[in-house]
């Protein structure tokens, strides 16, 4: 760690509380009889970022961009090919996370939880919605039984599962999906948590019960002074719900910034493509042309050039020659990841 | 000025099921000018696919359209025979459905599978035919070359593309869009849509668009249907509805939905669960979710009340009725 190092691409309005450096993850396809690989899934490419404490930031893309590699990396769920992810958690320190020993991951995983996209299947169907929440209490020995049970009283009652009493001892079966939601969201907040990262926790909703569940996460980010990590496809959702987020396209970020300001104002031509093809619930909104070039994003083994070359209308010779462009801070707190854009 | 291609009276769909009857969709009538899009707009469970399969008459064994007439091209489309229905689906009424990857067959080139589409309705030659389908890929935006492609070649978009091209192989007067983009992503989706209104308006053609997203509602509809627990509680212009909603449910809705453009207005919580279709309620399905319900709503189901050009089912709707407003 020198001081000479270029500052990383960040979004910052408080200091940092997870830095992640050059992270990679690599799949292998189409392994040979003795295992070994010549062609690689590019999931997540060099990405850098550094997020701010108790913030809420959002990982924004489109299906295959890599915004779910990345944010099981940060859990801890996937170990990336290369690179460092360094986390606060809570005592000033940055630990580096990917070099943890079985005591540390224990701790690592009390105060980094996760919800999931899908709460039918998140839930385990053979227990109970009281052991599904004591259940990250039992692991980590918090407290004893009488504590536990006042705990996740206290959660669910917070989350919304009310009557409490009921639906304590129901199974997942019984409940609705927007309660098994707020089911996966109590599990995940019982530890108090200083990291909490969402995989698109309402996509799978309707829309009446995604609203309650967008409500009920910003009341709990308030609450509990948590970071928040939220990846969503849905730019509308990510308005909502993130203070700044990180645009990704085929494994790199190309833009981050504050949510308002990129979306007023979009400086990557993936970014104004991508949020001038977002539905407007408006008849009457005279839509602008989405500029990009049709065709199908490789992700195995993509040139060394902008991911974003062969889709992109304002591409140049520079940028078919050079490699990817540097998320580079530009003016007005935004980071962009292009040769175009000053 | 044009007439109608298509028009629904009072069509009901019952499941027989082992808890007892499910009226999937109940007394629903509208009526689809050629030309234009009807949305139809609900949340999961509120019998919109249900409305769908029974305009194409391809109801599960167990569902059946129990009242009602369904009337394509001045014909009653419920009472004929099923070899008779085979003549009009395809060529009357297609559809377009949601899972782009389950509709279509594997092991089977998608040339092939718009030829045999085209085949089972017409004697046609096979130049003929795949002259057609070349022209049709064309249509929507798919290299001819493809047709050469099985299903697992192609990317999720121009498999949907694919599924579109066959629902428009023999040139239907209405067609049926069942979240056709659900499973896309925006910047696809974006140009399926696009692409889809250029057809409709090339060949004057109907349809009937269906999807729980408002914003893709908004974008192709020029009239909208509003679906809950079976009934469609609204109908009107797309403008008007998105403009003054007056059914409590569709205002709701959109004041649910958050937006990318305008002001980052605050969302409003519908609050409750959808209604059991296996218990339903007397009185108005929504009014134990309503927060204008009053105390006859809950006895007896609204009536309709024609505001002019535009219709709602409620006791209370948003506006100011002139007369009605001090009953």
């Amino acid at each position: 760690m020198s001081s000479q190092k270029p500052a990383l691409p960040r979004t910052l309005i408080r200091p940092p509380s997870l830095r992640v450096e050059n992270i990679t993850k690599f799949y292998p396809v189409g392994k040979s009889l003795f295992g070994s690989s010549k062609s690689f899934v590019h999931a997540v490419e060099n990405v850098s970022l550094e997020i701010a404490k108790g913030g809420s930031f959002g990982i924004v893309g489109e299906s295959g961009c890599g915004k779910t590699t990345l944010a099981k990396m940060l859990v801890k769920l996937i170990e990336p090919t290369a690179g460092r992810i360094s986390v606060d958690l809570g005592d000033g320190q940055f630990t580096d996370c990917t070099t943890l020993g079985h005591q540390d991951t224990k701790e690592f995983r009390r105060k980094v939880q996760m919800i999931f996209q899908d709460p039918y299947e998140s839930l385990n169907p053979r227990i109970t919605i009281f052991d599904t929440i004591i259940e990250p209490l039992k692991v980590q020995k918090i407290g004893n039984l009488s504590e536990r049970k006042v705990k996740v009283t206290k959660i669910m009652a917070e989350v919304g599962l009310t009557p409490v009493n009921d639906l304590m001892f129901r199974y997942p079966h019984e409940l609705s999906g927007g309660q098994r939601q707020r089911v996966a969201i109590a599990r995940a907040l019982i530890l108090d948590p200083i990291f909490l990262i969402a995989d698109e926790p309402t996509s799978m909703l309707d829309v009446s019960v995604r609203t309650s569940i967008m409500k009920l996460m910003l009341d709990m980010r308030q609450r509990l002074n948590a970071t928040f990590i939220y990846i969503t496809h849905d730019m509308a959702v990510a308005r909502y719900m993130c203070e700044s987020i990180a645009v990704m396209y085929l494994g790199k970020i190309v833009e981050m910034g504050s949510t308002e300001d990129i979306l007023q104002n979009p400086k990557h031509p993936y970014t104004k493509a991508l949020i001038s093809a977002v539905p407007v619930p408006d008849p009457t909104y005279e839509r602008w042309p989405v500029l990009i070039k049709s065709g199908v994003a490789k992700p195995i083994d993509p040139l060394d050039r902008c991911r974003f070359f062969d889709r992109c209308l304002e591409a140049t010779e520079h940028c078919e020659n050079f490699s990817h462009p540097i998320l580079e801070n530009k003016a007005g707190g935004r980071a962009v990841a292009c040769y175009e854009v000053s | 000025m044009n007439q109608n291609a298509l028009e629904v009276e009072n069509l009901s769909v019952e499941y027989t099921t082992r808890g007892g009857p499910v009226f999937a969709v109940n007394n629903v009538s509208f009526e689809l000018k050629s030309g234009e899009t009807i949305g139809i707009v609900g949340e999961s469970g509120c019998g919109k696919t249900s409305l769908a399969l029974s305009l194409m008459r391809i109801l599960p064994d167990n569902a059946q359209i129990s009242s009602g007439r369904i009337i394509l091209d001045g014909v009653d489309v419920v009472a004929i025979s099923d070899s008779e229905m085979r003549q009009y689906r395809w060529t009357g009424i297609s559809m377009i459905f949601q899972a782009a990857m389950n509709s279509l067959n594997p092991v089977y080139t998608v040339g092939d599978q718009l030829l045999e589409a085209i085949e089972a309705h017409e004697r046609i030659t096979r130049e003929d035919a795949f002259e057609r389908i070349e022209a049709l890929f064309d249509l929507v935006g798919l290299d001819p070359v493809l047709t050469d492609r099985y299903p697992h070649e192609l990317s999720g978009g121009m498999r949907q593309r694919a599924v579109i091209a066959m629902s428009l192989a023999s040139d239907p007067s209405v067609i049926v869009a069942d979240e056709p983009t659900t499973a896309l992503d925006v910047i696809v989706q974006e140009r399926i849509l696009r692409e889809l209104q250029k057809i409709q308006q090339q060949r004057s053609m109907s349809m009937i668009y269906i999807s729980h997203d408002l914003a893709v509602i908004a974008e192709v509809s020029d009239y909208i249907g509003v679906m809950y627990a079976g009934r469609m509680v609204e109908y009107g212009p797309a403008n008007d509805i998105f403009a003054n909603p007056t059914h409590p449910y569709t205002k709701a809705l959109l004041d649910s939905v958050p937006s990318v453009k305008g002001p980052k207005r605050e969302l409003v919580v519908l609050e409750g669960e959808l209604p059991d279709l296996m218990q339903p309620a007397t009185g108005c399905p929504f009014a134990p979710r309503c927060n204008k319900k009053t105390s006859v709503c809950t006895k007896s189901l609204p009536m309709r009340i024609d505001l002019g050009g535009r219709w709602v089912d409620c006791f209370n709707p948003l506006v100011e009725l002139a007369g009605a407003a001090n009953e």
